[in-house]
């Protein structure tokens, strides 16, 4: 049986805005010793010789790349080449051609971000990667935002990064909306005693309990106060961050995912978009009343 | 195979109490593993267990903490409370497949918390990745009766399978805290020949500790068993095993026996150890549990609140009362309570305030003697304090900010923050005088309920006179012909540097005035104790008219056009903004404000002038009690989880009860809730006795009264609550107060014991 290669897609319209994506789609594949796999979706036909010029692509650029062709609505297409389990993730800028720069992303970036049923790299027109040296996590101390971790451990372990989670905690709404499992710190002077425990306490919690880590993974911790978005575009230029991998509810509607879209129109660096389910409690404290 | 050990088992999960009466989790999630084993942890306040899994996995987070078994934190040489081998450690065999329960969680688990007869219950499914599913139930607890002692139940009943079992009960070999760091180097891990095994550890200091594991089968004896034990080099678990062959849909079960002991209670820890457990082995399950129910029974009687009409805060308080109750031992004066208690690592296990001034007033009303072994802690530890206050250039006892064996300060100076290679200064050690009054009013307290003479002539006096010089010492003479304390931060730990700070200085002036009000009664009823302890202290006739001269001249807030009792000199001159028009109306403002910063503005962190009213209801009735509520309630953000059970217990004297009842809420649910989101560093202690006072004292109203030197009661119940229930003792007797709702009123009576029947020889209503 031929042993078939893990591939990263990268679909391309031919506009120089997709084309954004390509290098960091190149470098993430080189990392995770994947191949890449170009996706040009048109209503005719081209001939293999013009795909190149059509895409915008000199003949000297990711020569190994393989280029397919499909026709129909491209959202679709992405989506159903998602399925396969071979794919480690769609490397996809946040506005195609047809697409007004402004919003989180266009149509077809959010249909995929909606549907894909792998992970979703997403590249801002002035995003760039070299290498995939420094992975940021944000987290807010939830578990649900910890499922992002086994992707940036997986990602780690097969290109050797460091991971940096930066964690941002959530105001105190109402203890019985918390996530159950939720650890927060602050980083307050009260808790200055314990400040170095509650680090431990978080990186065992959220990282060393997945199957996924290893001791070789090197894990660092930063704890951020204030606005979220801006805490981790800063932390994003502090560390030098090559990717960000970030959890994500699954829903843009109105009021969702406010860190995220902010993060997507502002991070130059590419965000590695983690669809998680919220943590469901699978335990629970038998309360009278 | 049923054998009648068996049965007894599972009649301990069929005889679990009603709800009120335990904290059920049912389910298993990996993310909370750490919050929950803090929330189930057993003691008995030499010994705190955490309630991990029996089976050791990825997800646990186990420990044994030894009270007063403290060992060097390796930067700062910090005394740190040990982490100790996790005592109830147990693998499960099949067929020689040794069964991980790494990555899986166990299925249909269920654990309980048995606040009534001091226990942990729990049942799971294992299945060993082939399909081979085994039920388990497993009980424990650290006996009341030795306590040295712990006890384990384990039954073991093949579901769909039959086959070679084996159970390993193992003592670890290492054990480490949160940072990786290991405080013990094993000394010995060998085997008990036919008996079990023996671990021996020794801390940094060189304090030896000692546990022995012994086990026994139920089986009968015609079923074919091998029992070996072994141990081993070093880090090596000790580990006693038992093989046989099992069948499907039998069960099978153990006792074992673990028994705990350290140098600074025994000079042979390791021949003690072995002996306790061959003693406890020998006893049938019947007794030992039956004589846990009696002890806890015990407890219960004096301790308990019966809230009727609410089970929530029926339930959520009696856990509470279970983990102070496990936390305090009446017979081991060495050592107080941590502010995490035996349940976490939190705060290095050191003691603070939060015993005096949180817990102390529960132990002082229903548990004496653990009182008694509360405030002699401060006493053995008063040269401790001597020598703070000589360090730092002032005279007499400063109590330390954070204290461990000695009473020396261990506050450490600064964290270091490992990732981010900075240290953070901690300046509490040294700002947070008033610790030293706390402490003292904890001493006039006690004295109070229990008078207990005895005490006050052997080192309460010693402690009030020594604090007393200390603030005299501490305090400077202005222009103004008063003394003021400047320089250092109240209970508002928001704003540091203060001068002046009401809390402070009141407090200050009550420990003069009380040690004086004593030292004359002592001169009146115990003429040769009186001079003996003030020879001893080197206080001379002057010194004590200078005190006198001293306590009346304290600064104290006295502006009757201010808006409330100033805080701190200079405080009305801050941003006045509440809270909320600070524009935050969720979390405290300390998360999006950096300190320098939130040091300008008047929002607190917890109220230091309604703390004053808490402890000193008649100062409230002096000073305006509305007046400074309403004013400072909204400028405190709660960033410190004491905040919540002091405006509970004030907002419902003050008859604000939707108020009272929300913060009650958020005081009940802290650790249950993870309200803090840290209870995996243990239960918050003073939350617990902050629950009990909010109740006792803001809805049942009972309140010591200061002037009159009696007791009170003046009742508030929400409508929804029935009746309210508790016991309170002063000058040595038991009151029990029945209070009843829609209309109010309510019954005292006073309880002698006369051939262990209660005798009522006093009622009163209103």
């Amino acid at each position: 049986m031929v042993k078939q290669n893990r591939f990263v897609l990268l679909p391309l319209d031919g506009s120089s805005t997709s084309l954004t994506a390509l290098e960091p789609a190149r470098v993430l594949a080189d990392a995770c010793g994947s191949s890449l796999r170009i996706l040009h979706i048109c209503d005719s036909e081209l001939p293999q010789t013009d795909i190149r010029e059509h895409l915008g692509l000199s003949e000297d650029e990711v020569p190994q790349a393989t280029i397919e062709i499909a026709t129909g609505n491209p959202a679709d297409v992405i989506i159903e080449y998602t399925k396969t389990s071979l794919m480690d993730s769609v490397v996809m800028a946040t506005h195609g051609e047809s697409e007004q720069p402004h919003g989180l992303t266009g149509p077809v970036t959010s249909r995929v971000l909606l549907e894909s049923q792998a992970d979703v790299v997403v590249i801002r027109p002035r995003a760039h990667m070299e290498g995939i040296e420094r992975i940021l996590v944000p987290m807010d101390g939830t578990p649900s935002a910890a499922e992002a971790m086994p992707t940036a451990l997986n990602l780690a372990k097969r290109t050797g990064a460091s991971i940096h989670m930066l964690h941002v905690p959530p105001l105190r709404v109402d203890a019985t909306l918390l996530e159950p499992g939720t650890l927060l710190f602050e980083g307050a002077l009260d808790e200055a005693d314990d400040l170095q425990r509650l680090r431990d306490e978080f990186i065992e919690r959220f990282v060393c309990c997945h199957p996924s880590y290893s001791e070789e993974i090197p894990i660092h911790l930063e704890i951020g106060a204030g606005e979220p978005t801006q805490e981790i575009l800063r932390a994003i230029r502090r560390v030098k961050a090559d990717m960000v991998v970030a959890s994500w509810h699954g829903s843009l509607g109105s009021g969702h995912a406010q860190t995220l879209k902010r993060l997507v129109c502002q991070s130059d660096a590419p965000i590695l978009v983690v669809k998680v389910q919220a943590h469901t409690r699978t335990s629970h404290l038998i309360l009278a009343g | 195979m049923e054998t009648e050990m068996t049965s007894g088992l599972k009649e301990l999960f069929s005889s679990a109490p009603e709800t009120t009466w335990r904290i059920d989790q049912e389910g298993f999630d990996p993310y909370q593993e750490h919050d929950i084993e803090s929330l189930f942890t057993i003691g008995n306040g030499y010994l705190g267990v955490r309630g991990s899994s029996e089976p050791l996995g990825r997800f646990s987070r186990p420990a044994m903490f030894v009270a007063g078994l403290f060992s060097p934190e390796p930067r700062l040489q910090m005394p740190q409370l040990v982490v100790c081998p996790f005592p109830f450690s147990v693998k499960l065999c099949i067929d020689g497949h040794c069964l991980d329960p790494e990555p899986h969680v166990p299925e249909e688990h269920r654990r309980i918390l048995d606040l009534k007869r001091g226990m942990m219950l729990r049942e799971w499914v294992l299945d060993d990745g082939d399909g081979k599913r085994t039920a388990l139930r497993a009980v424990r607890g650290a006996s009341l009766e030795n306590r040295h002692v712990l006890f384990q139940y384990l039954e073991i009943e093949p579901l769909n399978y039959s086959g070679d079992v084996e159970v390993q009960f193992m003592i670890p070999g290492s054990a480490s805290n949160m940072g990786g760091i290991s405080h013990l180097t094993l000394e010995e891990a060998s085997p008990l020949p036919d008996i079990g095994t023996i671990s021996r550890f020794k801390t940094k200091n060189d304090e030896e500790l000692a546990i022995a594991s012994i086990s026994q089968p139920w089986f009968s004896d015609e079923l074919e068993v091998s029992h070996t034990s072994e141990g081993g080099d070093e880090s090596s678990d000790a580990t006693e095993s038992w093989r046989w062959h099992s069948k499907q849909g039998e069960t099978y079960g153990f006792t074992r026996i673990v028994s705990v002991s350290t140098e600074r209670m025994n000079d042979s820890p390791r021949d003690q150890v072995i002996l306790d457990s061959q003693e406890w082995l020998s006893k049938p399950m019947a007794d030992v549990i039956g004589g846990q129910i009696d002890s806890w029974e015990l407890l219960w009687r004096d301790s308990d609140v019966k809230i009727k009409g609410d089970d929530f805060y029926q339930q959520a308080l009696r856990f509470y009362l279970y983990h102070m109750l496990i936390s305090a031992n009446p017979d081991d004066p060495e050592v107080s309570i941590g502010a995490r208690t035996l349940s976490g690592e939190g705060y290095n296990g050191h003691v603070f305030w939060d015993t005096e001034t949180f817990m102390f007033p529960f132990f002082v009303a229903t548990q004496p003697e653990m009182a008694r072994a509360l405030i002699k802690y401060r006493h053995l530890t008063l040269d401790g304090a001597r020598r703070k206050a000589k360090d730092l250039g002032f005279e007499g006892a400063y109590y330390p900010w954070e204290s461990a064996l000695t009473g020396d300060e261990v506050t450490p100076k600064e964290v270091y923050v490992e990732d981010e290679d900075r240290a953070i200064p901690i300046h509490t050690g040294f700002l947070q005088t008033h610790i030293t009054a706390d402490v003292a009013l904890a001493v006039r307290r006690y004295w109070h309920a229990t008078g207990d003479d005895t005490f006050m002539r052997e080192g309460g006096l010693e402690i009030l006179l020594e604090t007393a010089r200390f603030w005299k010492s501490r305090s400077v003479e202005g222009p103004d012909e008063c003394f003021h304390i400047e320089d250092l931060q109240g209970p508002d730990e928001y704003h540091i540097y203060v001068n002046d700070n009401a809390y402070t200085n009141y407090m200050a002036s009550w420990n003069v005035l009380r040690a004086l009000e004593t030292l004359e009664w002592m001169r009146e009823n115990y003429p040769t104790d009186a001079e003996t302890i003030l020879a001893g202290c080197e206080m001379d006739q002057s010194e004590i008219e200078g005190l006198q001269d001293y306590a009346t001249r304290i600064y104290f807030p006295d502006d009757p056009d201010a808006p409330a009792i100033e805080q701190f000199r200079g405080f009305f001159e801050l941003d006045s903004r509440t809270v909320a028009e600070h524009g935050r109306k969720d979390g405290p403002l300390s998360q999006a404000m950096e300190p320098d910063l939130l040091q300008k503005t008047q929002i607190l962190k917890q109220p230091d002038i309604l703390l004053l009213f808490q402890l000193f209801p008649e100062l409230a009735c002096k000073k305006g009690f509305r007046k400074n509520f309403e004013y400072y309630e909204p400028r405190c953000d709660h960033g410190s989880s004491l905040s919540y059970p002091t405006h509970a217990l004030l907002a419902a004297r003050l008859g604000k009860f939707d108020m009272a009842l929300d913060y009650l809420g958020l005081t009940a649910r802290l650790d249950l809730d993870d309200v803090m989101g840290n209870a995996a560093l243990g239960i918050h202690a003073a939350t617990a006795g902050g629950l009990w006072q909010a109740i006792v004292f803001g809805f049942g109203g009972l309140r010591y009264d200061e002037e009159s030197d009696s007791v009170l009661v003046d009742p508030r119940l929400p409508d929804h609550w029935e009746s309210l229930e508790f016991c309170a003792f002063d000058h040595g007797e038991i009151f029990e107060i029945t209070i009843t709702n829609n209309p109010v009123s309510w019954e005292i009576r006073t309880r002698v014991s006369e051939n262990g029947k209660t005798k009522q020889i006093r009622s009163s209503s209103p």
